[in-house]
């Protein structure tokens, strides 16, 4: 057996495929033969490791795959040699002897043949693979009727106790309706309806959660919106359905099986700096009582700006606070990946929405205790508003754009 | 400042037991975050599937952490943490009454020897191929995210594109002996420049 043969069946055997015994003897023939051979081996084996674990994410490094895609013909594996590396250092392969002396020749002419044909394919294909990649895993857009406030004599309408999110049950990649848990319940506004009494610095009045970006690019966003309560609090949580999210995702504990990359996105505007009087309105995943990460404005932020800190068996560590002040309304895009130990979690405030941004970019960038997530809470004690929240499995996915 | 002759000569803990609890966890976290691209390496080549891959992996971490303070200080870590997965291969063919694939199971050994001796120069291949990866054309990063990302076989990969599976086996496996061939080449021509 040469050394391309061997290549061959180890990426046969690593792709699923089986081997026969007569394969797998003449395989580990070659492997224990030479200590060179084993360790070539398990080069080989590690690439495909490596390739899984980068992978994970569904991105890899460099240019948009639409910007460097290629005519070629899927069925012809002579044309596949053009599609490989730029620089085109190719290791020779078994039974490729043939195609390694003429492939370029015959590519030529089968690039001129069949181009048409495989621009098209790789149109098709290209449009399906993105739609796959960028799945959105769960979306709730709080597009439900305005909530009707309780009758009151006073200027300000009163904060009902019941109704609310609780049994809303819109969006995709949820297996429970909301549920509120509080003396007080998160409510849906719609923003044309005036009953608010804005104070002089609430730039709330001035329109809906929405974002632009500074390239123009503007997110996907449209009806109603989330606005908790205040004096004393609300606490809506629901449970996500953890069918809609890839298996690679979940292990008995949940969602978050290491290895795995989610990517979460909302709009949020919050009037108050949370420096005074111990204010807060943030998004949770994770347990409290566990571990977990909480977004959005903190009481124990200094600042008072918003913040991103992970949870430890109730209390908050590595908290870290951005420099985006109170009042703007905000896109946060986080992304969590998880691994054995500390997760590492990035936050981006305001970002372009063109690529995925550089994590050196990013406004928060903290560890968080390892942890599991199956729901999402929105905790408040102060009037916030909140808006499309979508988790997925790319920066594309949670932030799409018209 | 020298000794003085009624220092006492510090002595290096042989056993993990004698270090503090604080120092057990960093060492462990240290050990851990080093040999971790080996073990999985390793467990990908022994199981049949990615995700079963991804299994092990947290059983052997888990028995890794449970097991620490028994692992002698004076020896690598690696070939210790080696010795816990090849126990976790072989009770995950146990409890499927299966027998291991026989390509692993002859050459596991041969195959942990390689994991241990090309570890030190794991850190230099990775840096390498990220480079790589940014030349990839958009083909063949297709296909690696068909596979690796969705996790489709050949067969399946060419159901979806309707092209025939040994079109995409040859495609893959030529886009990884370029990718091998590349990190070769930038490893050659750029020694020790990504510090």
């Amino acid at each position: 057996m040469d050394d391309a043969e061997a290549f061959e069946l180890i990426d046969a055997h690593l792709d699923r495929e089986t081997l026969t015994d007569e394969q797998s003897d003449a395989l580990t023939a070659w492997i224990t033969a030479d200590p060179q051979r084993a360790d070539q081996a398990f080069y080989r084996i590690f690439l495909h490791s490596y390739l899984r674990m980068r992978l994970q994410s569904g991105i890899l490094p460099g240019t948009s795959d639409l910007a460097t895609l290629k005519d070629f013909n899927l069925d012809d594996p002579i044309g596949t040699e053009a599609a490989l590396i730029v620089d085109r250092q190719l290791t020779p392969i078994g039974k490729s002897s043939f195609w390694r002396s003429n492939g370029l020749i015959l590519f030529i002419v089968c690039s001129l043949m069949i181009g048409v044909a495989g621009w098209a394919g790789w149109f098709i294909f290209n449009n399906e693979y993105n739609s796959s990649v960028n799945k959105i895993y769960a979306y709730e857009g709080f597009d439900y009727p305005a909530t009707i406030l309780p009758a009151s004599d006073a200027k300000e309408p009163k904060w009902p106790t019941s109704g609310g999110l609780q049994g809303l049950a819109g969006g995709v990649g949820w297996s429970e309706p909301w549920q509120e848990t509080n003396s007080k319940v998160a409510i849906i506004v719609d923003y044309s309806q005036k009953e608010m009494h804005w104070n002089a610095n609430d730039m709330r009045k001035f329109g809906p959660l929405g974002y632009t970006d500074t390239h123009g690019n503007v997110l996907q966003s449209s009806g109603n919106q989330l606005r908790t309560a205040t004096s004393p609090r609300s606490i809506s949580t629901r449970r996500f359905d953890a069918k809609a999210f890839p298996d690679s995702m979940k292990d008995e504990m949940g969602l978050g099986r290491d290895g795995s990359v989610i990517w979460f996105s909302f709009l949020a505007q919050s009037s108050l700096s949370t420096a005074d009087n111990n204010r807060y309105s943030y998004l949770v995943i994770g347990s409290k009582s566990i571990a977990g990460l909480r977004v959005g404005k903190l009481g124990a932020a200094p600042s008072g700006n918003w913040t991103a800190v992970g949870l430890l068996t109730g209390a908050e560590v590595n908290l870290r606070t951005s420099t985006f002040p109170s009042g703007e309304v905000v896109l946060l895009v986080a992304r969590i990946i998880f691994r054995p130990g500390p997760e590492d979690a990035v936050v981006w405030i305001n970002p372009k929405l063109d690529a995925e941004p550089l994590t050196t970019d990013a406004a928060l960038h903290l560890p968080v205790p390892d942890f599991r997530f199956g729901e999402i809470s929105v905790h408040a004690n102060h009037s916030t508003d909140f808006d499309e929240i979508r988790f997925g499995g790319t920066f594309r996915a949670v932030t799409p754009i018209r | 400042m020298e000794n003085s002759p009624d220092s006492v000569p510090e002595t290096k803990p042989r056993s993990v037991r004698e270090l503090s609890r604080e120092d057990s966890r960093e060492l462990l976290a240290v050990s851990w975050v080093k040999a971790q691209p080996s073990l999985t390496a390793f467990l990908i080549a022994s199981t049949p599937q990615f995700s079963d891959a991804e299994d092990l992996l947290q059983e052997v971490a888990a028995e890794v952490a449970r097991r620490f303070d028994d692992y002698d200080l004076s020896r690598p870590f690696l070939p210790w943490a080696l010795w816990v997965a090849k126990i976790k291969i072989a009770n995950f063919y146990r409890a499927r009454e299966r027998s291991p694939v026989k390509f692993i199971g002859d050459s596991i050994d041969a195959l942990g020897a390689a994991c241990d001796r090309v570890q030190a120069t794991l850190s230099e291949e990775k840096w390498a191929l990220e480079k790589c990866l940014t030349n990839l054309t958009g083909r063949s990063r297709q296909l690696l995210l068909l596979r690796y990302f969705e996790d489709l076989t050949p067969q399946e990969i060419s159901t979806k594109l309707g092209m025939t599976a040994g079109a995409v086996r040859i495609a893959l496996l030529r886009t990884r002996s370029a990718l091998i061939s590349c990190v070769r080449s930038t490893l050659a021509s750029a020694p020790s420049s990504h510090g």
